[in-house]
């Protein structure tokens, strides 16, 4: 068995463990000879994590054909933490036993985990259509996500031509931010027909702090009442992060 | 199998009272079920996951579950924890939430039997630090996909009430209605279940291989045995005439009945109750390997506390200060414990339960280098009523209860209450003849069957000088399930936070009441008692008394108010009549 894997910095693994752990407690990743990638939903079936990392992306990256490698995602977080600011991370596996992780940052840091049997069968991707597609810098969609979680746990995002709200709701009291088409924080905009649904601000805001980390901007796409996609980049790399999330119910 | 099918067999069983319903319901649940899943279903319809021995249980509070259906549903917090007010029933309160649920999955999957069963089972293995989180998402993703239906019986399921009133016994009669012909075969479940103590093994067995399936059960190690059981008569010459010849008498010790388990790097020790309790005689253990020649066998014997100094056997309740989790070996320290070994099962892959009792007793014989800690339970062999009358003064003056008298020819029956074993103890002449009513001052939720239900309650006299409540027994044997089901409605309304003011007790329960309900109990006498608080400091600084073997008469006084309940004066004049007897 050939995997070998190698960043140069320890970003993307960190965004990686990160976003992972906000949705599963075990983690199976699929290497093929053109890339690395991971997807599974949350136990709810309310959200989904779809990552994408081509082998152009690495270092180095090495693969003679596809497997599954199947870790405990607390323990690959905590290894993936020892790396530090800086350094490089090597992931390989020469067995179905074991994954090794060798960090460099000065020291030669080498860590082996038990693979496990993976309990979990793949997740489909949801076949969706989105009527409304924006783009924004990282830290505005942040700002705006903690502005509404201020006063609520849920946040309707409501599109038109004009430009795009975002509101919230509860006992507590009402908040509501708008970009207007003209906005500089608003980088594209694109809405196809007018569309409005409500999601889970903590998947949103949890989300975003870990797979968000590493991407300059993040592109957001949904349809009326329909499932939400939040496009992250990691980093320049070349991989990206697709998170899809499904709606919650407005009314009665 | 959707889990759907098995929430509505759910639906029929708690619709009827009738026990031949009952069984019909599950009978036909059980003709649906693909064999594979058959375990699974039997396990879960009783409200469990494991066969009891496993010690796995579910236990959710009420409160995670509720939160996880809070945040399933759309209703108002405050509408779901009305309607759960109102009917008292997470169940019924998750039936309604979830009629109307607050998210949208991105993929809806539905409910299978195996889906319901894993979550469950990950749920239970599930500990440590991120349990809750983890727990609380997996309910989420079972309410997520749950209809109404399914949501108010997997609530039921997670927080331990399901109580659908399915004994072990309706389990083996709807098997025997599925998969045997003739009911005179039913017998054979019964035995194959008192050897393996698992419905869900007998259930797949019976349905995959039938009659000839049953046959091959065998007793294994490290998988309980339904202890053998004996009947009571009143006298040494009604047993020998019951017996017919020799018997052998045996010293019937007051201790802790345990089924010990040995095999190569494993020792497991099992409760009467087939608890695995192999944690509170790490000393029974090691004796065990040492002094047992065999490295494969089963033997069952009594725990008795010991006085160190001594020698002398100690009560019961001295052995109960190891029914602990913590400081179990602080535990050993002061309560050492002695056991008398009385039965030997199984030995080196030989199975010796049909074997006659004597030579059963030979081979434990020779199987055992006896020492201080181990003993062989004192035995004569005997035809004579007198010499057995004899030995039941001795057995008492020694401190044991009375005598077991065993046919000698007797094979070993796991799970039957046969005369093969005939208990004789004094008390069955000279019982407290009387019967005493006590107040309910709190209980203990129960476990397995009782699962749901009050296990057992904490009872007490009424101290006049006081006007205090003095508990003085703990109280779990005597109802019929209808009596259970009656007397946990009239206490809900009566439950408080913390221990009522006029109650007197050191002992810890689940739950404290209002003294209010007052039960008729019987019992076999009035000991010293280093928990209870009836009498306290009234013989012996620090003691108080307890009725030993407490049993419910079948009667809720409800004519009685609290204050008419026995008192602490009349307590004090049994126990000193007891003596009086004890001397004469």
């Amino acid at each position: 068995m050939v995997f070998i894997a190698k960043t140069t910095t320890p970003n993307e693994w960190k965004v990686i463990a990160n976003t992972i752990s906000t949705v599963v407690e075990e983690a199976t990743f699929e290497a093929t000879v053109e890339g690395l990638s991971f997807r599974a939903m949350d136990p709810s079936h309310v959200a989904l994590v779809d990552l994408n990392w081509p082998n152009a992306a690495f270092d180095q990256y090495e693969c003679d054909k596809q497997y599954k490698l199947t870790v405990r995602v607390d323990e690959f977080a905590k290894l993936i933490k020892r790396a530090g600011s800086k350094g490089s991370i090597e992931i390989s596996a020469e067995d179905d036993d074991y994954l090794t992780l060798k960090l460099q940052n000065g020291y030669k840091k080498e860590f082996k985990i038990h693979l496990i049997e993976s309990s979990s069968e793949a997740s489909p991707i949801p076949k969706l259509s989105f009527n409304t597609k924006v783009t924004l810098k990282e830290e505005s969609l942040e700002d705006i996500f903690n502005d509404i979680n201020v006063l609520a746990d849920h946040i309707i995002i409501e599109s038109t031509q004009e430009g795009i709200t975002f509101l919230g709701k509860s006992d507590a009291g009402q908040a509501s931010v708008t970009l207007e088409k003209s906005s500089e924080h608003l980088l594209a905009m694109e809405v196809k027909e007018n569309s409005r649904a409500t999601y889970s601000l903590q998947y949103l805001v949890n989300m975003v702090k870990a797979a968000g980390a590493a991407s300059e901007n993040i592109t957001a796409e949904f349809s009326n009442k329909m499932p939400l996609r939040l496009e992250f980049q990691l980093g320049d790399s070349g991989g990206r992060i697709h998170f899809y999330l499904a709606p919650r119910i407005e009314e009665r | 199998m959707k889990y759907a099918v098995l929430a509505d067999a759910y639906d029929r069983m708690e619709h009827t009272s009738k026990r031949l319903e009952l069984t019909e319901i599950l009978s036909n649940l059980f003709r649906i079920t693909p064999v594979g899943l058959l375990a699974r279903v039997v396990y879960l319809t009783q409200g469990k996951l494991y066969p009891d021995f496993y010690g796995i249980e579910i236990g959710i509070a009420d409160k995670l579950a509720m939160k996880a259906i809070l945040e399933t549903s759309l209703l108002s917090s405050k509408e779901i924890r009305e309607e759960y007010q109102r009917s008292g029933d997470l169940g019924s309160a998750a039936f309604r939430a979830l009629q109307v649920k607050a998210q949208y999955p991105l993929f809806s999957k539905e409910l299978t039997v195996n889906r319901v069963y894993e979550t469950l089972d990950g749920m239970a293995k599930t500990s440590g630090a991120g349990a809750i989180a983890s727990k609380l998402r997996r309910m989420k993703s079972l309410f997520g996909d749950a209809e109404p239906n399914e949501a108010k019986y997997l609530v039921r399921t997670i927080t331990g009430k399901l109580r659908l009133g399915i004994a072990d016994y309706t389990v083996l009669n709807a098997l025997s209605q599925t998969y045997l012909r003739d009911t005179t075969f039913r017998k054979r479940l019964e035995v194959a279940y008192n050897l393996s103590s698992d419905l869900g093994l007998v259930a797949r067995v019976v349905a995959e291989h039938g009659l000839e399936g049953l046959s091959k059960f065998r007793a294994k190690v490290g998988t309980p045995l339904r202890p053998m059981l004996a009947e009571r008569l009143a006298s040494a010459t009604d047993a020998l005439d019951k017996i017919g010849g020799a018997v052998a008498a045996e010293y019937k010790l007051d201790g802790e009945r345990l089924q010990i388990h040995i095999q190569p790097g494993r020792l497991t020790i099992f409760s009467r109750r087939l608890e695995k309790i192999t944690n509170q005689f790490p000393d029974v253990a090691k004796v065990c390997r040492s002094r047992v020649r065999s490295k494969k066998a089963i033997l069952e014997g009594e725990a008795v506390a010991v006085d160190r100094r001594t020698g002398k056997l100690l009560p019961f309740q001295e052995l109960m200060h190891r029914r602990r989790k913590y400081g179990v070996n602080e535990a050993v320290e002061r309560y050492p414990t002695c056991v008398f070994l009385f039965d030997i099962l199984y030995l080196e892959g030989r199975n010796l339960m049909t074997l006659p009792y004597l030579q059963r007793r030979k081979t434990l014989q020779a199987e055992v280098r006896e020492n201080q800690q181990l003993k062989l339970v004192d035995q004569i062999v005997s035809s004579s009523p007198a010499e057995i009358e004899d030995f039941l003064d001795r057995a008492i003056s020694a401190g044991s209860e009375g005598l077991v008298i065993k046919d000698l020819r007797g094979s070993y029956r796991a799970g039957a209450r046969e005369f093969l074993w005939i208990k004789l103890k004094k008390d069955y002449r000279d019982d407290l003849s009387d019967t005493l009513d006590l107040v309910v001052v709190g209980a203990i939720h129960g476990g397995g069957r009782r699962a749901g239900w009050y296990g057992s309650f904490l009872l007490a006299v009424y101290d006049q000088e006081k006007d205090t409540f003095r508990s003085i027994c703990k109280v779990g044997t005597g109802f019929s399930d209808a009596q259970l089901s009656s007397l946990h409605e009239s206490l809900e309304d009566i439950r408080i936070a913390r221990k009522h003011p006029r109650v007197e007790s050191r002992m810890q329960v689940d739950v404290w009441f209002e003294p209010k309900v007052v039960l008729e109990v019987t019992g076999s006498e009035i000991t010293l008692s280093p928990i209870h608080t009836s009498n306290l400091n009234s013989i012996r600084k620090g003691m108080g008394f307890a009725l030993r073997f407490p049993k419910f008469a079948g009667k809720q006084r409800h004519d009685k108010r609290p204050e008419d309940a026995t008192t602490t004066l009349e307590i004090s004049g049994l126990y000193l009549s007891q003596l009086k007897r004890i001397k004469s």
